[in-house]
């Protein structure tokens, strides 16, 4: 499978997408569906606007993965 | 350089190391993002076989953002070598001036079996990736949970461990009755949903207050083992300007001096995880103790000779 390719997994759409609505919003659980890439682009353009806002998004090197 | 471009750059690292033979696999949140669950992060968490740390490295010098090259990011930073990284270490990375960050370790933190053995290639497993999301931030909870509905609903039973939200369960049973006794053993609480036991929401809540509370410790243990490496680098390297094997070859020797290649040993793990269960017992009721999972079958990759006691 390529990087940009998204990983074969099935799924009944309704309770996953129902999970992530109720988690993470309507915005986000519409994000989800969007090809692979998209997604990613998605992602970056959440991040960039909130580094152009002023958000300190760091995460300090503590050598140890959480 | 935008963030999109750094993850493009991210993904063509990854594709150029499994093009050279390196065993390495994304996970976390770019791992999340791919398995259709919108993690927004500019960090790439990836998992490298410690065998290949060597060539990961090589290939890490030879990778520059522009004409930014990579170094290790801070005095934090343990080396990337196999003796530290088998014992759970992390080497960080970044490419100055731009907003790339790469962190690399061998081991996925909890994870119950090899990432290497069962990948959805560039990325862990979905059920690693679960593993490693039982942390002690609020936000990665959710995370899991979703992880764990994709797993079932694709087949794959082993989600029922990583499901915390109880109507999500329920509903699942519908269409997902059959549950092994393998998985019911690896999670006692399974037992009350089957049950339609009101018990289960209070037993989901102290088990993620258990894992909380490991996994605070865990990472307590090795920021503690961490402080004489960290100033003997910074020692070492004070007003030098050091290539990306300069710095390396540095903290190798620093890190033989001063830094245990395995901080958790199997006394260490066994007194965090009884305070563990006292700390998340004192909100909840006692009873619900018998709920809690073991979670030595977590661990048994990162201590070498571990035994669980079921």
């Amino acid at each position: 499978m390529n990087a940009d390719e998204a990983p074969p997994l099935e799924k009944e759409p309704s309770i996953f997408e129902e999970h992530l609505r109720r988690q993470f919003g309507d915005e986000i659980a519409r994000v989800s569906k969007l090809p692979l890439m998209e997604r990613y682009r998605y992602v970056a353009w959440m991040i960039d606007n909130g580094r152009k806002h002023g958000v300190k998004n760091t995460r300090e090197p503590r050598g140890v993965t959480l | 350089m935008n963030q999109f471009e750094i993850i493009e750059f991210y993904l063509d690292l990854v594709r150029r190391a499994q093009e050279r033979g390196i065993r390495c696999a994304i996970t976390s949140g770019m791992a999340c993002v791919a398995y259709e669950v919108a993690e927004a992060t500019k960090y790439c968490d990836l998992l490298c076989d410690p065998e290949m740390d060597e060539q990961f490295l090589t290939l890490l010098s030879e990778s520059p953002v522009g004409d930014a090259p990579c170094q290790y990011r801070g005095n934090i930073s343990p080396p990337l070598d196999a003796r530290w990284h088998r014992g759970g270490w992390t080497s960080h990375f970044e490419w100055p001036g731009t907003e790339a960050y790469l962190d690399v370790f061998g081991i996925a933190p909890r994870a119950r079996s090899p990432w290497q053995e069962e990948m959805l290639s560039p990325y862990a497993h979905p059920h690693v990736v679960a593993d490693m999301k039982r942390t002690a931030r609020e936000k990665d909870w959710p995370f899991i949970s979703a992880l764990g509905v994709k797993l079932v609903q694709g087949g794959d039973e082993r989600g029922w461990l990583h499901i915390y939200d109880e109507e999500r369960m329920r509903e699942l049973l519908c269409n997902h009755p059959d549950i092994s006794a393998s998985i019911k053993k690896a999670r006692p609480l399974l037992a009350l949903l089957l049950a339609g036991d009101d018990a289960l929401a209070p037993a989901l809540r102290l088990e993620r207050l258990f894992w909380e509370a490991v996994s605070k410790r865990r990472v307590r243990a090795y920021e503690n083992s961490l402080r004489p490496y960290l100033v003997a680098v910074r020692k070492a390297s004070a007003g030098k300007q050091l290539s990306l094997p300069e710095d390396h070859a540095l903290r190798v020797a620093c890190a033989e001096e001063h830094l245990s290649p395995h901080p958790l040993s199997s006394d260490v793990l066994a007194r965090m995880i009884a305070e563990a269960r006292q700390e998340a017992l004192q909100w909840m009721r006692p009873e619900l103790e018998r709920w809690l999972p073991d979670v030595i079958p977590n661990f048994t990759l990162l201590i070498p000779g571990l035994q669980s006691e079921a």
